[in-house]
């Protein structure tokens, strides 16, 4: 019995040895792990969709290798609405090995229209919510999670119709009036397309209508003023415009704006 | 008769400073190792401080558990002090690691590092322990009891 023992004894020594000595080492491994952030990139792809890289550095210089390597990202606007999500699955890290990878996350302007049309509009903060998971040593799952925003530019950003401005007409039964269009391009991308704007008076009328080709490049006001035919007769001091943006990248309206 | 005495005290005595020799010399042993393994953890007892004190009773009480151990050796309280030690390691490994998920926030950032497999080891090899234990108390009764040979 005193052999058995013994025999027992030696060997949950080993073991012991062998699981402090492996516990150590791979969290002390963990700790040379580190991550390189690139700047973040926008750009618009083929199918017009926003697309957002994150270039990524992972430099392994722990004892171990680093498997099952994933990063899931997901985007959402600042209401909590999920606009898109993106992975990126690396198998292996070895020991002293370094992988440049890019996580993409495609946006399409739909599911952005979906979320909120107000991201066309206003200058809002998107939240981008990360999730890194991986095997330390091919043993320990190891996940860390955290969230960045992501400054979103408006492309129409302070888009107004002002007050109506008459000017001269064919002298007949139509008169010209003159609607100033602004808003100021703050997104990452140009902008091109048309603005289509309907008159409408105090009881619903249609007045005339107009429409305007925009060509603004990022981080650019337009002002233009815009030229519409009134029908003279049902012309009123207040009524409302009905406005239409049609671009490559989206459409949107109509936007109703009143007038006085 | 008188020298028989004093042989026998002195064997005593001899046998006392043995255990109390080893009983320093293996705790010694043990809060070395844990010495230079907590400098390898510094940067990891630096992000999570309350690992440290954690770790540190842990270290005392083995040590202590081991000492008396050593100084009862021969006796069956070494075995019952054996036991309590494997089952100190359970009971504390239980209690601390909770489901084996730590969970730690710095800033932002929160990291989950799943040491479940890690756990299931040690409580395993902590349960050998005990039952290495049983054994060795049997063991010992086993011998207390059989009759001497002539």
């Amino acid at each position: 019995m005193r052999v058995a023992i013994r025999a027992i004894g030696i060997a949950s020594a080993v073991l012991w040895v062998f699981l402090i000595g492996f516990a150590v080492s791979a969290v002390f491994s963990v700790k040379d792990f580190q991550f390189e952030f690139g700047a973040l990139q926008t750009s618009i792809g083929p199918q017009n969709d926003v697309m957002f890289a994150f270039p990524l550095g992972i430099i392994n210089k722990g004892l171990y290798g680093i498997s099952d390597f994933n990063i899931s990202s997901e985007l959402v606007n600042d209401q909590g609405f999920k606009l898109a999500r993106g992975s990126t699955f690396v198998p292996l890290i070895g020991t002293g090995q370094t992988v440049n990878t890019t996580r993409e996350i495609e946006l399409r302007f739909g599911d952005l229209l979906n979320g909120s049309t107000r991201l066309l509009f206003d200058d809002v903060d998107l939240r981008l919510a990360e999730t890194f998971s991986m095997k330390a040593a091919a043993l320990i799952p190891v996940q860390a999670s955290s969230s960045m925003s992501i400054p979103w530019g408006a492309p129409l950003n302070n888009l107004a119709l002002g007050t109506p401005q008459s000017s001269e007409g064919d002298g007949g039964s139509y008169l010209g009036v003159v609607v100033p269009v602004s808003f100021e391009n703050h997104a990452f991308f140009g902008l091109n397309g048309t603005l289509l704007v309907h008159v409408f008076n105090n009881v619903n009328v249609l007045i005339g209508k107009g429409q305007i080709s925009f060509d603004v490049s990022q981080k650019s006001p337009f002002r233009q003023k815009l030229m519409v035919d009134a029908a003279f007769q049902n012309v009123t001091s207040a009524g409302h415009y009905e406005m239409s943006v049609e671009t490559p990248l989206f459409s949107v309206g109509p936007l109703v704006f009143l007038y006085a | 008769m008188l020298d028989e005495t004093k042989k026998g005290s002195d064997s005593v005595l001899r046998k006392m400073v043995s255990r109390a020799s080893k009983a320093t010399i293996k705790g010694s042993i043990f809060y070395g190792v844990y010495f230079v393994l907590s400098q390898y953890m510094a940067p990891i007892f630096t992000l999570v401080p309350s690992f440290k004190p954690m770790i540190e009773a842990f270290v005392i009480t083995y040590v202590v558990l081991l000492v008396a151990g050593e100084l009862t050796r021969g006796t069956v309280f070494q075995h019952f002090l054996s036991m309590a030690k494997a089952l100190f390691v359970v009971g504390y490994l239980m209690f601390s690691m909770g489901s084996g998920v730590f969970n730690l926030s710095m800033g932002t950032v929160n990291i989950a590092v799943d040491l479940r497999l890690i756990l299931t080891l040690t409580v395993l090899l902590s349960l050998v322990g005990v039952a290495k234990a049983v054994l060795e108390a049997v063991n010992y009764m086993n011998e207390k009891a059989e009759p001497l040979a002539l």
